[in-house]
């Protein structure tokens, strides 16, 4: 699991790359860490080469989104293949974040 | 009372005896003596029949062959009313109307004298008069007694003859023996004299064994009662022994991955009694224990049965031994009308690494090889609600033997009131470690000394062992056996390897990536829920996953030995709520139901089983 972050015109943006299992939650979670101060920028996670996503992770997402929106921030999703993007529906997650 | 009853009753027999005796011997010695007198008197009696008979017996002759019978019956009463001596004549035809013998006995009534004729209605010819009578001229019959007057008689036949010498007819004259009669009524007037105490001693006599055979009887049923409810008791006791060995452990054999070799034996003083002790092997721990219910009998088998079936139902929850006695002591301290108690010891043993979580309430420390295990004492179960029993710890050394007992051991007393001791325990537990005998030697072995020790003395209190030796083996390896196995250390970091393992599982089942991806998410989210929460705090323990597949279905099975856990009971998370409201956690399990096709959970021997089904739906 691999974490590339940067800013780009005022948006936030942290791309993933590989499987985010519960084994990689923790690094990822220090990784995101970053994105907690967005101070009301939009956040964009590329989830264009996330091959892999278990509740571990989804808990991340819903954590980064809970801090950030109380800061005016939204949180976008994009670049999620089929398989991911059905996990995202099975667990009500499309309808909390943004789709971009 | 009974004793004064018998010597009277043997007093009036013995009263009875000799008046009677006096009475005989007294007869006997007059009779002797007028007999002397008499014999010749009795000789000329005797000619003097034989005389009439022969005189009689051609006119009889005569009259019988003209079938003059009135004329003969005549004759026969006129020469009876003559003869003063004879008493009746007996006059038979051998050829009667019917071919049959006939007679008829013509003789003086025993009131008024006169002739009186009886025609025989019984089988004369038994009779030796008749019999004897018709094959001799002239026979004298031994005594006997009529059968129409009350008489003993002697009977002189002479039988009639034809021109052949054929007997046709018999003609008998019979003697009283009037000599015999008068000795028994002497006898009998004697008695008389003697007759009023002896019926009043015999009364008093009869009254006295009638009152002693009513208290008798009244006692024997008593006692048929009292007998009847002992065997009824003895009945029940003899149920309620058996019920209660049934209660321990059917076997000392363990599984054969168990690590350990145990054995046990329990002794009751009584049919039932208030020792008792358990083992059961759950996965890769074995839960053991031992306990002495304070009392004996009846009261302390009931609470020996409550207890053991609260420690078998606490350690299938997996509770640590502390918390069984905890549990135990509040359910008991709580309704302790009769203040029982019990002093018990639990150990929970992991057989993988030797480790002993024990903890103990009041009860004697166990032996671990030579020493004493070291032991909080604590307080006995059932005497304060809540106590804080304390849990301990220690590793068992490979090859060492733990030894538990009640104090029947200890204290088995000898008839000098010696008892057994600790010292003669301990010198038989060296003894048979140094040859490194197996736990059932020893207790055995122990067993022995103690019935050696105490001889025919009674035992006095229930006497319970239990031995294991710590013996692990090198781990067998199950997993070449199964193709589709996994075993991971606890350590979420594993989920990478679980990942590659499913990836391979799924290719050769033919799953497609999306389906693959699925499966891999519910068996991730699984064993993280299994790591999580049935070792918590970062325990140590295993997840094994078993996979297997068919044509229709992939399914995984995950167990592990951890603290009861079922998934399909946790609250799976709300997915329609906002980001604010949701719950963070209950996502694993959502995911693990909407992935999969089947799921299903299951407590089995101290595991938790999972199983998680996928329909196989092939690649195109």
């Amino acid at each position: 699991m691999r974490t590339t972050f940067k800013q780009e015109n005022k948006h936030l943006i942290m791309s993933f790359e590989g499987r985010l299992d519960t084994a990689a939650s923790s690094q990822t979670e220090e990784d995101m860490r970053v994105l907690y101060d967005c101070e009301g920028r939009d956040i964009i996670l590329d989830c264009t080469n996330l091959q892999y996503i278990s509740s571990s992770g989804l808990r991340l997402f819903l954590g980064l989104l809970k801090k950030a929106r109380p800061k005016g921030s939204h949180v976008y999703l994009t670049g999620m293949n089929e398989d991911l993007r059905q996990v995202f529906d099975e667990t009500g997650f499309t309808t909390l974040f943004e789709m971009l | 009372m009974l004793i004064v009853a018998a010597l009277l009753l043997e007093l009036i027999t013995a009263v009875q005896y000799f008046s009677t005796r006096n009475g005989i011997t007294h007869k006997m010695i007059e009779m002797a003596h007028r007999d002397l007198s008499k014999s010749s008197r009795r000789a000329a009696l005797k000619r003097g029949v034989e005389q009439t008979v022969t005189e009689m017996l051609p006119t009889v002759s005569r009259l019988t062959t003209q079938n003059a019978t009135d004329s003969l019956y005549l004759y026969i009463s006129e020469m009876l009313t003559m003869q003063k001596e004879i008493v009746g004549f007996n006059y038979c035809i051998i050829n009667g109307s019917e071919g049959e013998p006939e007679g008829i006995w013509i003789y003086k009534d025993g009131k008024t004298g006169m002739p009186t004729e009886q025609i025989f209605d019984f089988n004369f010819t038994e009779r030796s008069w008749y019999k004897e009578g018709i094959k001799e001229d002239g026979f004298w019959s031994e005594p006997y007694l009529s059968n129409y007057r009350v008489m003993l008689m002697s009977t002189y036949s002479m039988p009639m003859r034809d021109e052949n010498g054929n007997p046709f007819a018999l003609l008998g004259a019979d003697i009283a023996m009037r000599d015999l009669s008068a000795l028994a009524s002497e006898i009998y007037d004697y008695q008389q004299r003697t007759f009023l105490p002896i019926i009043l001693l015999h009364s008093l006599g009869l009254l006295l064994l009638a009152f002693i055979i009513i208290r008798g009887v009244r006692n024997i049923k008593r006692l048929q009662v009292f007998s009847a409810e002992k065997e009824r008791i003895a009945n029940e006791l003899n149920i309620a022994n058996r019920i209660q060995r049934a209660m321990l452990p059917k076997t000392t054999v363990l599984p054969e991955h168990s690590n350990v070799e145990l054995f046990a034996a329990l002794t009751p003083a009584r049919e039932v009694g208030g020792d008792f002790y358990d083992f059961v092997v759950r996965g890769n721990k074995l839960f053991f224990c031992i306990g002495d219910v304070s009392g004996k009998g009846v009261p302390a088998a009931l609470v020996m049965a409550m207890s053991i079936s609260a420690f078998r139902m606490m350690s299938e929850r997996d509770l640590l031994p502390d918390r069984i006695i905890a549990q135990m002591n509040n359910s008991l301290s709580r309704n302790n009308d009769y203040n029982m108690f019990i002093t018990l010891f639990i150990g929970l043993l992991d057989l993988n690494t030797g480790k002993l979580l024990y903890s103990n309430a009041g009860h004697k420390p166990p032996i671990i090889d030579s020493q004493s295990l070291p032991i909080i004492p604590n307080l006995p179960v059932g005497t304060f609600e809540d106590f804080d029993y304390t849990l301990q710890e220690i590793t068992i050394p490979k090859g060492a033997t733990l030894f538990l007992y009640t104090d029947g051991l200890t204290e088995a007393e000898n008839d000098s009131k010696k008892q057994f001791g600790t010292e003669r325990m301990q010198t038989i537990i060296n003894n048979t470690m140094q040859e490194g005998a197996t736990p059932e030697k020893l207790i055995n072995r122990m067993t022995e000394a103690v019935h050696d020790f105490v001889g025919d003395t009674e035992q006095s209190d229930d006497l319970t062992m239990l031995a294991l030796r710590y013996m692990p083996k090198q781990c067998s390896s199950d997993d070449t056996k199964l193709h589709h196995r996994l075993t991971l250390p606890c350590d979420i970091n594993q989920t990478t390897r679980l990942a590659e393992w499913i990836d391979g599982i799924c290719e050769s089942a033919g799953l497609g990536s999306s389906a693959s991806m699925q499966v891999n998410l519910a068996i991730e989210e699984a064993v993280v829920n299994v790591m999580k929460y049935a070792y918590p705090n970062n325990s140590k323990g295993e997840v094994q996953i078993d996979a297997l597949h068919d044509q229709e279905w992939l399914k995984f099975i995950i167990t592990d030995l951890g603290l009861p856990f079922d998934p399909t009971t946790l609250e799976e998370a709300d997915t329609s709520t906002s980001a604010e409201e949701r719950k963070i956690g209950g996502l694993g399990v959502h995911l693990m139901r909407k992935m999969m096709d089947s799921i299903s959970y299951e407590r089995i021997d101290g595991k938790n089983v999972l199983t998680l089904g996928k329909k196989v739906i092939k690649r195109e």
